[in-house]
């Protein structure tokens, strides 16, 4: 049997906050996802059972870009209106520091996501790639890595599969109900 | 074959046309998704069919004997059928072997939680009153090395360890 006692992972994103932190790996097989602070949980996603990766726009990037930017347009203002003042301005802007790195962080992100894989089992949502930008990034090692394993999928051999079962979405149109909204 | 909506899970979208699909879905669940295809999803599904037993002479699966051995498990060593044949590592191996493998906590790849020790020790270390508790877990656990399977370096023992000895002297001169 070879040799499992050493694993060598790469880290492709990570993600701690209040509601949990989780982790994403690549191994030379699997995927790797991490969860929990002290206890930490392993789920494994082999790349050969990787079927696709999905992710959408959520809906958390504006209002969160709006608060910080509110946050720190009241703050500058309340540095200059405390002009006379020796101390005031400087303290609002110390104060005003973190938020200003907070909001250039998240501009940075260039939009927020949610971020899946899909299996011929099940779709795992991963919550550590939130940002649009993470999600290119993990999207391009991801698909690297599946396609030396899998090969690459081609529109020729997708078109032949769709003329194989003739399932072809057609477009502006909607599914059968059944095909929707399975029971 | 279809793929399942982020936005709303109860939803499905049919396989799109194209391998990389920007701005798809959203007639289906209200929102446009991102999707890149791989060939596993056109793949066919395997399914097992075992070889009855005709020959009294053939050799037997261990599990099923009525079925024929098709493969010797490479971890036990047992003759074992298509039935009870998975791959592991590139090799064949019986599925009950596997489980038993999975129970020894024998390898890396099978584990599905660990208890970090060294983060735990660390945040008993900057608790103060609990220094002297953080400096016998890592003293116990140190040899085991890192305890997350993603991590490789010891520097939250370390440093576990130098504030919790601190702690230690800090408490010691408090109280006696």
């Amino acid at each position: 049997m070879p040799d499992s006692t050493t694993l060598h992972y790469q880290k492709l994103a990570g993600r701690g906050s209040i509601s949990g932190n989780q982790g994403l790996y690549l191994a030379n097989d699997h995927l790797l996802i991490t969860d929990g602070y002290y206890k930490q949980r392993y789920r494994r996603l082999y790349l050969k059972d990787i079927q696709a990766l999905i992710w959408c726009p959520s809906s958390g990037y504006v209002p969160v870009a709006v608060m910080l930017c509110i946050t720190v347009g009241a703050l500058f203002l309340g540095s200059l209106t405390s002009l006379h003042d020796p101390i005031l301005p400087w303290f609002y802007f110390c104060i005003n520091i973190p938020f200003m790195l907070m909001l250039a962080s998240h501009l940075y992100q260039a939009g927020s996501v949610e971020f899946g894989l899909q299996t011929s089992v099940q779709t795992i949502k991963l919550d550590c790639v939130a940002s649009l930008r993470k999600a290119r990034k993990v999207e391009q090692q991801i698909t690297k890595a599946v396609e030396a394993i899998q090969g690459s999928l081609t529109d020729r051999d997708l078109v032949e599969y769709h003329n194989h079962t003739q399932s072809i979405p057609q477009p502006g149109k909607r599914p059968s109900t059944s095909q929707t909204y399975p029971s | 074959m279809t793929l399942t909506a982020l936005n709303d899970r109860r939803k499905t979208l049919p396989l799109p046309a194209r391998t990389v699909s920007d701005d798809y879905g959203r007639e289906y669940c209200g929102k446009a998704h991102h999707i890149r295809l791989f060939p596993a999803i056109i793949r066919e599904k395997e399914t097992v069919q075992p070889e009855t037993l005709i020959d009294s002479q053939q050799a037997s699966c261990y599990f099923h004997p009525k079925f024929a051995a098709t493969t010797v498990c490479a971890i036990s060593g047992r003759f074992i059928c298509d039935l009870c044949t998975t791959e592991w590592e590139g090799e064949s191996v019986s599925l009950t072997a596997l489980q038993e493998m999975h129970t020894r906590g024998g390898t890396l790849k099978l584990e599905t939680e660990r208890v970090l020790w060294d983060s735990i020790a660390l945040v008993l270390a900057f608790l103060f009153i609990t220094g002297p508790v953080a400096l016998m877990l890592v003293a116990w656990f140190w040899r085991k090395g890192p305890t997350s399977l993603v991590r490789r370096s010891r520097i939250r023992y370390v440093i576990a360890g130098c504030v919790g000895a601190i702690d230690t002297v800090l408490l010691a001169r408090l109280f006696f």
